[in-house]
């Protein structure tokens, strides 16, 4: 006879169809659609409170979606208790259990599986996460990186399709962060085990990820490997949440072949076709934004005005602050037309800093920017970088 | 009055005798109140003590020798025992039903949401707020009313009826310090709903239900008022003392209050000393 307690036994890709829940009259998470493929380390990367956590809990079995599904595989999981589904939860809080020791805390899912080599696979997870000499203490005698681990153990021993990584590293300080990503990733790559990790740290999405979906107010804005994201954002909100973007609006005056021909106060530019976000309509008179990331331009002083390179891309102004960081110098340039541009410089020679007040020349290869819809706001998710940065 | 307890400086040695008496006494107040406290509060206590050991003739209102008899032989006073024996047992039977009830009424009010949750919330304090002259003369009409023969188990339904609102309200309280998301943790982790109360919830209460199962027996093995009303000729040992008071309490119910006292210290200093040693363990 089949216990009720039995857990499906399946794998495969984690499948996730117009997912959607309401709390009242609050929509949480909106219409999501996603596919984790089998083994993956998936992020899911967005500013607090966009509906992370909720998203988790549906998969996990802890909340019930209000509408939309959940499969792994072949196999329909909406509707199935937490403890009939092959996936496990590394809680926000840890959520360890004071009273039992930290051996008994990582065999617990086992003893309810009735498993039969409880002992071995305790051993082997503490010693994955190199914890097996706190076994027999209690969860309240570790430090929040033990713990951290420890909760870590005491889910990935019981080898679920999908691990559900919820802020895992959020209550650890900076270095501790860096360190345990990289446990985690091998960690990760050991077992094999499909990982959704969510996070409101882009670096460590960036860092950590295969494949990284930005999140904002319930909705996927974009999904795809960190480089493409970084690369080619379809949103104002991906690319001033993911590093920093200059978002300059413009004005489309025509095109070239297959490029796209704008213009706007500062003067004339060209971008592939090809690198215009899905959806975006670059008929000539449309309002865009043209997108450049600050480590992509050029500055050059400029010393005979009009001396333009030939291709277009190309801005004057001034130096309105310089910051030196060491590696390089972040130059905030006031341009002609009064927008204010953002310009990474690498220190490739010493003392070749610009001082504020210089008349500078700012230029871009023309396939190294992209176009956005015209009508998003140029700052969305740009103030919650910072916020997530700390 | 903050001038009264700060500490003497040497220009207070000059001051006048009263006021030396008065600074005196306003640093010590504190430590006066303490013992003046203390004293109030065991004087009974080591009255009844010291007057379990008199060698109590007719009456034992006064000092007539020190015996070991009483201690010896508790139940040589006719019906010390039996009135002990039956308030023990009202007590258990009260105390496991009331603890088994309340404590499934507390997760029900803390964990759910259901119609009529506020008013339950509101009833359940209700025995606590209603004189115990009330409650037991309404109770005793009701089983007049019903037919039903006062005694033994009359009183164990009324010790019931009062016990389970303290046991709700201790209940409660340690459940509302739980963290629902370790149930919830034992869940994700394989453990069906009554699995997860077993080794989780019921755990973490444990403290919590065990001060509530001591409260209701020390209630109901202490209830006068509403025992009275609803006990027919059953007697037990409360009843036994107030109607034993007229013609003087025999030494064997001091020896029994007495045991009790110290049974009960004992019981809190071994329950500090398990917690002390687990927390160091
Ligand atoms: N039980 C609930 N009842 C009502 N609203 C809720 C409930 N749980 C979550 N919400 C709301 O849903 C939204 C998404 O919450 P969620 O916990 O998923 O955010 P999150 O992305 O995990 O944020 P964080 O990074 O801060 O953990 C929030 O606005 C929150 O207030
Ligand atoms: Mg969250």
């Amino acid at each position: 006879m089949a216990r009720s307690s039995d857990v499906t036994q399946v794998d495969g890709d984690l499948t996730i169809t117009h997912l959607t829940k309401r709390f009242g009259d609050f929509t949480a998470v909106d219409d999501l659609d996603l596919n984790v493929p089998q083994g993956s380390f998936f992020a899911l990367l967005g500013p607090s409170g966009c509906g992370k956590t909720t998203t988790l809990r549906m998969v996990a079995g802890l909340e019930e979606p209000t509408a939309g599904s959940i499969a792994i595989g072949d196999a329909d999981i909406t509707f199935s208790r937490p403890y009939q589904r092959p996936v496990n939860t590394v809680f926000q809080n840890y959520a360890l259990f004071p009273h039992l020791d930290i051996y008994e805390n990582v065999a617990f899912g086992l003893r309810r599986r009735k498993d039969g080599d409880v002992d071995r696979k305790v051993k082997e997870a503490l010693e994955l996460v190199e914890l097996q000499h706190v076994m027999r203490r209690k969860p309240g005698q570790l430090s929040g990186g033990q713990q951290q681990r420890i909760a870590l153990a005491r889910a990935i021993v019981n080898r679920p399709a999908v691990l559900l990584l919820d802020e895992p590293l959020g209550a650890l300080d900076l270095k501790l962060r860096r360190q345990m990503q990289l446990e985690l990733k091998r960690i990760q790559t050991e077992v094999g085990i499909t990982f959704i990790h969510v996070t409101h740290d882009q670096e460590e999405a960036m860092t950590m990820a295969d494949t990284v979906a930005v999140m904002n107010a319930g909705v996927i804005e974009q999904m795809g490997s960190p480089i493409d994201l970084y690369e080619s954002p379809n949103t104002a909100f991906v690319a001033n949440f993911l590093g920093q973007s200059n978002l300059l609006p413009a004005t489309v005056t025509g095109a070239d072949g297959d490029d796209v021909l704008l213009s706007d106060a500062d003067g004339a530019f060209r971008v592939p076709r090809a690198r215009v976000a899905p959806g975006v309509d670059v008929g000539t008179g449309r309002r865009v934004l043209v997108g450049v990331r600050p480590e992509k331009i050029h500055a050059e002083l400029l010393t005979v005005a009009g001396d333009a390179p030939s291709h277009g891309n190309f801005v004057e102004g001034t130096v309105a602050s310089a910051l030196f960081t060491g590696v390089s110098t972040q130059y905030e340039v006031a341009t002609r037309g009064g927008d204010v541009i953002g310009v990474f410089v690498q220190n490739l020679r010493p003392g070749a800093v610009f001082d504020p007040g210089t008349a500078v020349r700012l230029s871009w290869d023309a396939g190294f920017a992209f176009i956005l819809d015209g009508s998003e706001d140029p700052n969305a998710g740009a103030l919650l970088d910072d916020e997530a940065a700390d | 009055m903050s001038a009264v307890v700060e500490s003497p400086t040497p220009a207070q040695r000059t001051l006048s005798a009263p006021t030396r008496v008065w600074r005196w006494f306003g640093s010590n107040v504190l430590r006066l109140y303490a013992v003046i406290a203390f004293a109030y509060l065991l004087l009974p206590v080591v009255y009844t003590f010291a007057f379990s050991f008199n060698d109590a003739g007719k009456s034992n209102l006064v000092w007539r020798g020190f015996t070991l008899d009483n201690w010896l032989n508790p139940c040589g006073a006719p019906e010390v025992c039996g009135s002990l024996v039956n308030s023990l047992a009202i007590g258990l039977i009260a105390t496991a039903v009331a603890t088994a009830l309340g404590t499934l009424i507390a997760l029900s009010l803390v964990r759910y949401r259901f119609r009529g949750r506020a008013s339950t919330n509101l009833l359940i304090f209700l025995p606590m707020a209603t004189p115990e002259v009330v409650l037991g003369s309404s109770l005793l009409a009701l089983f007049l009313n019903l037919f039903v023969p006062l005694g033994f188990w009359t009183i164990v339904v009324a010790h019931i009826m009062f016990c389970i609102s303290f046991v709700v309200v201790t209940v409660k309280a340690r459940l509302a310090s739980l963290d629902p998301r370790l149930e919830q943790a034992a869940m994700d982790l394989y453990a069906n709903e009554r699995e997860a109360f077993r080794r989780i919830t019921l755990p973490l209460l444990a403290p919590g239900i065990a001060a509530a199962a001591l409260l209701a027996f020390s209630l109901s093995f202490d209830d006068f008022i509403i025992t009275n009303f609803n006990s027919g000729q059953v007697n037990t040992f409360p009843k036994f003392v107030y109607v034993s008071a007229n013609r003087g309490i025999p030494p064997q119910a001091n020896v029994i209050a007495s045991a009790m006292f110290i049974i009960s210290l004992a019981i809190v200093l071994i329950a500090q000393l398990v917690g002390r040693a687990r927390r160091k363990g």
